[in-house]
């Protein structure tokens, strides 16, 4: 019986350490290896209770197909994402996403709430906010979120 | 028994010996008779639980500080470090301290805790943005073989509240699912032990899941006074069932919050005389089955009416007598009250005195300034009323009188 339970603690050992570390397979994989895209986001400043503060974005570009189709994604010649079509079928041969929720971009404490008092004071006209992301086969990872082409971060301690 | 006795009773047989009142053969006797008892205590198992999650959360928080400048490749570390120290102070448990409750509550609080950090952690470092709900239901579904290799209760507290907390944005099967899983871990321990504070608080937690699946089931068909009652009678029918089987008495405290549920209900009930308007077919439904099942069961187990039992009977009379319930709530709010005050001064016991007549001052308040009756009625029910508790009053000096003499 006490043979049977150490089995059984293991097992529970190794499965909690294999969800989270497929997860980071899949996401580091994309992260290294995808290709990049940028998307235009605006963002707001919301909070979640155990990930901490993060920047809720909402994408210009809209990724969302109610049928649940593939977007297939391009690049304009400033590396800004573009959807060249949408398609049922999974596509084999070009990159693609499917309803991807490119809302989030965590931060902490103290960064959050600045990164909403910057882009509240952004002149839209001039300054560009977008999220670069790695995609790899559906798969997507945020890398980061940039403003004029600074990563938030740096932008945060340089204001 | 505690350190404490036993230093007396070590110290005091001493002196016994020195005064010859028993021989050092007699001493040795009595102090094996009284050993040190080797369960821990409740302090430490509190600093043990308590001292995890501070250590847990501290590490976050020194982490969190320079969070965005470590490499990816390190935040992944520190997400899995909190884990795996928990696996060895879990596996060292296992092997070394599996008769600790300490060290099985504490562990298994931590194992679960840091599992959650580090799926937060992870979800962190790569934005990815699964809702919160989903999130906490990977994470207590992770908690509970923990929950059951360890018999940690408080991490079966982490659990359940979890799972509430995650019912409400899951169809109604998903709740029902996760209070199955936990359902055996509640019968293993309930049968094992005998402690009256862990029977409290395995029962407490185990009607708050119940009630709670209930209230889901329920929520957007019934009436929340229909809830409230049926979450009130199925705690009373656990009572009788643990009654019936095990001979123990389920609670203090779900006790008290069923019998609170329901008296409150009828007090609010007692407001709305046109309850019958808005009955639903599914309230009906389920205080019916409860209370039959109620019925049968305390009827095949008689042994003397509960207190619980009249508790029981004015849920079901309430939802009887729904076309006149504001007249019903009101009376039988009356009954209970005069009851529990008949009992408190039959037994000397105070919380039942003053529960019941808090209960009756409360219908009298609400029916004093209830505006719906006129004043000629209002008046003329209260003059009986307190000719009726007058009247009680001298009925019961009698008898005490006749009882004396």
């Amino acid at each position: 019986m006490r043979k049977f339970t150490v089995y059984l603690l293991f097992g529970y050992f190794i499965l909690q350490l294999a969800v989270p570390g497929y997860f980071v397979y899949r996401h580091y994989n994309t992260l290294y290896t995808g290709e990049s895209y940028k998307f235009e986001v605006a963002p707001y400043d919301p909070y979640d209770p155990f990930r901490g503060r993060y920047v809720a974005l909402r994408t210009t570009l809209s990724l969302y197909s109610k049928d649940g189709e593939y977007a297939l994604l391009e690049k304009d010649a400033a590396g800004y994402a573009v959807i060249s079509g949408w398609q049922s079928q999974k596509p084999n041969d070009r990159q693609y996403v499917k309803n991807p929720e490119l809302s989030r971009y965590y931060m902490n404490e103290k960064m959050a709430p600045e990164a909403e008092r910057i882009q509240r004071g952004l002149d839209l006209d001039k300054d560009i906010i977008y999220l670069l992301v790695k995609v790899k086969n559906g798969d997507y990872v945020i890398q980061g979120l940039y403003i004029n082409d600074v990563p938030i971060e740096q932008y945060i301690t340089r204001v | 028994m505690n350190l404490n006795h036993t230093e007396w009773v070590r110290a005091e047989s001493d002196r016994w010996v020195e005064d010859g009142i028993v021989t050092p053969e007699q001493r040795e006797l009595i102090q094996m008779r009284y050993p040190v008892s080797k369960a821990s205590s409740p302090l430490i198992l509190f600093f043990a639980i308590i001292g995890s999650l501070l250590i847990g959360a501290g590490i976050i928080l020194i982490f969190a500080t320079n969070w965005w400048r470590l490499p990816v490749i390190m935040k992944i570390i520190l997400a899995f470090l909190p884990l795996l120290a928990a696996q060895s102070v879990c596996l060292y448990t296992f092997r070394k301290k599996t008769h600790s409750i300490a060290f099985r509550e504490g562990g298994s609080v931590f194992l679960g805790l840091s599992f959650f950090a580090a799926l937060a952690l992870i979800g962190q470092v790569f934005h990815t943005p699964n809702d919160l709900e989903s999130y906490l239901l990977v994470c207590i579904l992770f908690t509970l073989p923990g929950v059951y290799l360890f018999r940690a209760k408080a991490a079966m507290a982490i659990y359940i509240a979890g799972a509430i907390f995650v019912g409400w944005s899951w169809p109604v099967w998903v709740s029902l699912i996760l209070m199955a899983l936990i359902l055996p871990f509640f019968y293993m321990e309930l049968a094992r032990t005998h402690h009256e504070g862990t029977l409290n608080y395995l029962l407490l937690l185990l009607s708050f899941m119940i009630s709670n699946t209930i209230a889901l089931a329920m929520y957007y068909e019934a009436e929340m006074l229909e809830i409230a009652l049926t979450c009130g009678l199925a705690m009373l029918l656990l009572d009788a069932l643990f009654r019936r089987i095990g001979s123990i008495y389920f609670f203090t405290a779900a006790k008290l919050l069923s019998i609170l549920c329901i008296t409150v209900t009828l007090l609010i009930a007692s407001f709305d005389f046109y309850y019958w308007e808005h009955i639903s077919a599914m309230g009906f439904v389920f205080i019916a089955t409860i209370g039959a099942a109620y019925i049968a069961l305390r009827y095949t187990a008689f042994s003397g009416l509960a207190s619980t039992d009249l508790v029981a009977a004015s849920a079901i009379i309430l939802m009887l007598s729904a076309q006149v319930a504001g007249v019903a709530a009101s009376l039988l709010v009356m009954v209970l009250g005069a009851f529990y005050i008949v009992r408190g001064s039959r037994t000397l016991t105070l919380y039942n005195l003053n529960f019941g007549m808090a209960l009756v001052i409360s219908i009298i308040a609400i029916r004093f300034f209830d505006s719906s009756l006129d004043l000629l009625g209002r008046g003329i029910v209260f003059i009986l009323l307190g000719a009726a508790f007058l009247g009680i009053n001298v009925y019961i000096s009698h008898r005490r009188k006749g009882l004396l003499k």
